[in-house]
């Protein structure tokens, strides 16, 4: 069943087609949401969301992009949602804790680094590089992440974020260096 | 202080580079029937596949009412027809035999019972 076989089969119904799809990209959307959320547990439930929203939405899937350029976007904008949630949830919880709420002070903890595709004996080096990659512009993570996860081309995170091949490069180099930077200086600053 | 530059330098390389040593993770085999389970769960019944058929069912059953009422209303206009002819000839019967509605008297008026 090729791509166009496989839209026309779930928007007519086909709870075989919509079998297909998810069997076909549950790997490529898991390691995405990984990718943005280290966490397994946070990022199966983010892999759940992705395709019942594509389940909710495919009728309005206008063709005028590529299936997977269409299902990276949903993943993509499901997990930086998750990340604003989580980030307001997180100040919400600081200012309930100044009251003096104590149940509160457990809720400012971050969300633990859980990502099984990482070594142990890097798994400290990847949860720094993953908390300076949160920290990141959105563009410039987005462009980050896709490259070095999914090992994207520049033309197809180009296509995701409706950019050209050159603002891509351009994200993922500056991303590169201010990386760099903020780990020099958090190296820096940690050894006085 | 080169020393130092240098090890950190070699820190952050070494963290930089993380990134490139993440294994690929397989997906949860039990995704599909979770995700099934979900639709299901959260009552969207216009979203589920069973719904889409109880949607198709709903819209047959809408189909048939309305050839049901087509024939409904395609038997009373014929009915009524009938009727109106049925009920010219017994007139015009009455008529011929002189049991006329337009007479102001009834059948068993013309009879002598006497």
């Amino acid at each position: 069943m090729n791509e166009q076989q496989l839209i026309r089969a779930i928007k007519s119904g086909s709870e075989e087609g919509y079998r297909t799809l998810v069997s076909s990209y549950q790997n490529k959307v898991l390691n995405t949401c990984l990718g943005f959320v280290p966490n397994i547990q946070d990022a199966e439930d983010l892999c759940q969301e992705v395709f019942v929203q594509v389940f909710r939405s495919i009728d309005q899937f206008r063709e005028d992009a590529t299936l997977s350029t269409w299902i990276y976007r949903i993943s993509i904008s499901k997990c930086l949602e998750f990340i604003r949630h989580k980030k307001r949830k997180k100040r919400i919880s600081f200012f309930q804790s100044l009251v003096g709420l104590e149940e509160a002070k457990d809720k400012i903890a971050s969300p633990i680094f859980d990502h099984p595709g990482v070594q142990l004996e890097r798994k400290e080096e990847t949860r720094i590089l993953f908390e300076q990659i949160n920290q990141l512009p959105k563009n410039q993570k987005i462009a980050f992440t896709l490259h070095k996860i999914e090992h994207m081309s520049h033309k197809e995170i180009g296509d995701i974020l409706n950019t050209s091949v050159s603002a891509v490069e351009s994200l993922i180099f500056r991303a590169k260096r201010r990386l760099r930077s903020k780990l020099t200086k958090l190296y820096y600053e940690k050894e006085g | 202080m080169k020393k130092k530059d240098n090890s950190t330098e070699n820190k952050v390389d070494r963290i930089l580079e993380s990134i490139d040593h993440i294994q690929r993770v397989e997906g949860n085999p039990y995704l599909y029937s979770r995700i099934r389970e979900r639709l299901k769960d959260e009552g969207d019944k216009s979203l589920s596949f069973f719904s889409r058929k109880s949607v198709i069912n709903a819209r047959l059953g809408i189909v048939m009412l309305a050839i049901l009422c087509l024939v409904n209303v395609f038997t009373i206009i014929n009915y009524s027809s009938i009727d109106r002819s049925e009920t010219s000839g017994i007139s015009s019967l009455s008529e011929a035999y002189g049991w006329s509605d337009d007479s102001s008297q009834g059948i068993y008026d013309s009879i002598d019972f006497e």
